[in-house]
């Protein structure tokens, strides 16, 4: 497995951990409340993401420096393009839908836990399609 | 009306390596500036690179493009 699978894998660890950790913690954030922004929560969930991401990728990098220190070449800008455009699809389809959503419900605001998620969800098929393309071409 | 033809690239990049004194991945990656990984997925037919690139592969070997990359469709 190359450098780029391994990190897209643990980009899709540390975003699955994210959505996980804002998912089971929702509980106690109060949706419809803007003055009562979960601010606490919402830091341990950003630090221990971004721990995850930088000793994760400092650890493959140490395993393989040369590939990490490689340049992007056609091949890795095509698949982040293809990545970021079905992704970026499904962000919108998801993001539109949702606030179609929250108009016909009548519901006044948009709930946080929703827009994290769905924008945690959009990353994942963001790193995942990066992972297929690498594995089993285009 | 116009149809897409399917069809498939394949190449000869594995052999004419070998043939041109066992060439690594790496020195041939290395020749035309793109990643070891892009000449594997080359010749596992798992990508199909640029015009630019093809021919850039071309050169390095001496020979022309249709004697390294074949379309064959379906």
């Amino acid at each position: 497995m190359s450098y780029k699978e391994k990190s897209a894998l643990m980009h899709i660890a540390a975003l699955v951990f994210l959505l996980i950790y804002i998912i089971t913690s929702s509980s106690v954030w109060p949706a419809l409340d803007p003055a009562a922004t979960p601010i606490k929560h919402l830091w341990i969930a950003i630090i221990s993401f971004i721990l995850i991401e930088i000793i994760g990728h400092s650890l493959l990098a140490i395993r393989d420096r040369k590939e990490a220190n490689e340049k992007p070449d056609e091949r890795d800008k095509l698949i982040e393009y293809k990545a970021s455009h079905f992704s970026g699809f499904l962000l919108s389809f998801l993001i539109i839908g949702y606030m179609a959503a929250n108009m016909l419900l009548g519901i006044p605001i948009l709930n946080l836990v929703n827009v994290l998620s769905i924008l945690v969800i959009a990353e994942i098929l963001h790193y995942g399609l990066q992972f297929l393309f690498y594995r089993r071409g285009f | 009306m116009v149809t897409r033809a399917k069809g498939a690239i394949t190449n000869k990049v594995r052999t004419l390596r070998f043939m041109h004194g066992e060439m690594t991945q790496q020195q041939l990656a290395d020749k035309i500036g793109v990643t070891r990984q892009t000449i594997a997925a080359i010749e596992q037919n798992k990508y199909s690179p640029s015009l630019e690139v093809a021919f850039k592969i071309a050169i390095v070997f001496a020979i022309g493009l249709e004697e390294v990359f074949q379309y064959k469709a379906d």
